[in-house]
């Protein structure tokens, strides 16, 4: 299973409870609601979705596991096509 | 908008650019003149919409600022302005009005691109009590009325579009340029009478869709004229809105909408984040959910005096 990890050069910026982040290569700025800023700080140690669904579910036991995983994926499909993360093995 | 003007037809004739390139304006930036060639024929019209934008003659600034000027080029009647800080080449410009509006643009950017502490932001700016009150909002959101129904009603009006942050005092301050405000015809059916006679009394030049006012120096802040900024009002038009009802709104949120509205041609991306961050962590921001201007400029009275 593919593990992703933060691509370097991405200049973070906090506002609040968010966050904003500047992409190094194209200067594109990047909004991150809760659950996309949870993850990225999550990735300062490269991880798989499942092991991202397990950290989340502990932190949120409450949440249907199944939409957990859900909305992971799609906030790591936004954080890929931002160019703000890169698969790493 | 087919907007017919004795000026536009005059320029509309200047086809030789070469000719019109041989003259230049040179107008006051915040540390050196701004110089635009081949405007000459703009000039009339130009100066109807920045009545106070102060013309240089002195030749040192004017050579200094010749470096880089703005270019006007006419031909065929249609008009092309290219900018050493904005990128205007997609411009192909037929209409006097256009031309004159899309001039000021890269006249504002040539006038923020003077200071890293200066920049743009495209929103309508009112003086209510002490401070000033920034509105922004996407297009048709009611900057116009907003900031001249304010006016009407005795606060002091600084723009209607654009308004020059300066982001080097410890409060951010707006600066006004003096730009005479432009409404749309025919005005919102809930217009009071008042605030008809108010346009009518300051109605400098009309279209059939368009009016630009000219406010007197007792209605309008002057050119450079600056005042701390109070807050930011995010506007957001909703016509099944019942009462005006101003929340606050949260930082972030707002940073994305300031975003959008932000202009600062020697900021990167960077730079612009910095920008608003700053703004926003400085001053109160608030959202107006609203469906008439003339009830909610009510609100707003109320809220900052």
């Amino acid at each position: 299973m593919s593990r992703y990890r933060r691509r370097p050069g991405i200049n973070e910026t906090p506002v609040e409870e968010e966050l904003f982040l500047i992409a190094g290569d194209s200067g594109d700025i990047f909004h991150l609601d809760q659950l996309a800023m949870s993850i990225w700080r999550a990735l300062e140690q490269p991880s798989s979705i499942a092991e991202l669904s397990a950290l989340f579910a502990e932190a949120f036991p409450d949440v249907d596991p199944g939409i957990l995983t859900k909305d992971l994926a799609a906030a790591i499909e936004t954080l890929l096509n931002g160019d703000l993360i890169e698969v790493c093995d | 908008m087919a907007c017919r003007t004795e000026s536009e037809t005059t320029a509309s004739q200047a086809t030789d650019s070469q000719a019109a390139d041989s003259q230049t304006l040179v107008l006051a930036g915040p540390h050196h003149g701004i110089t635009v060639t081949g405007a000459k024929e703009l000039e009339s019209f130009l100066f109807e919409l920045i009545p106070d934008w102060p013309r240089l003659t002195d030749e040192t600034e004017a050579d200094q600022a010749a470096i880089d000027p703005i270019a006007v080029k006419s031909e065929d009647g249609h008009w092309r302005i290219s900018s050493p800080h904005v990128d205007l080449e997609e411009f192909d410009l037929d209409d006097g009005y256009m031309v004159a509006n899309t001039l000021i643009g890269a006249l504002i950017a040539g006038y923020v691109a003077q200071d890293e502490n200066l920049a743009s932001l495209h929103a309508g700016a009112v003086r209510i009590g002490d401070g000033l009150i920034i509105m922004l909002g996407d297009n048709l959101s009611g900057k116009s009325t907003f900031s001249t129904v304010l006016a009407a009603r005795g606060q002091k009006f600084f723009t209607d579009d654009r308004i020059v942050l300066d982001l080097s005092t410890d409060r951010p301050a707006g600066r006004s340029l003096a730009i005479a405000p432009k409404l749309r015809l025919p005005l919102p059916e809930e217009a009071d009478e008042d605030y008809r006679d108010f346009v009518d009394d300051n109605s400098l030049l009309t279209w059939p869709e368009m009016t630009v006012l000219r406010l007197a120096p007792d209605l309008a802040a002057e050119f450079g004229g600056s005042l701390p900024i109070t807050a930011i009002v995010h506007l957001r038009r909703d016509t099944k809105a019942g009462q005006p009802t101003l929340t606050t709104m949260p930082r972030p949120a707002m940073i994305l909408v300031l975003l959008e509205q932000i202009f600062a041609p020697h900021f990167n991306q960077q730079g612009e984040l910095a920008a608003c961050v700053r703004l926003a962590g400085d001053v109160d921001c608030w959202q107006l959910d609203y469906a008439s201007a003339f009830d909610a400029a009510e609100t707003l009275i109320a809220h900052f005096s």
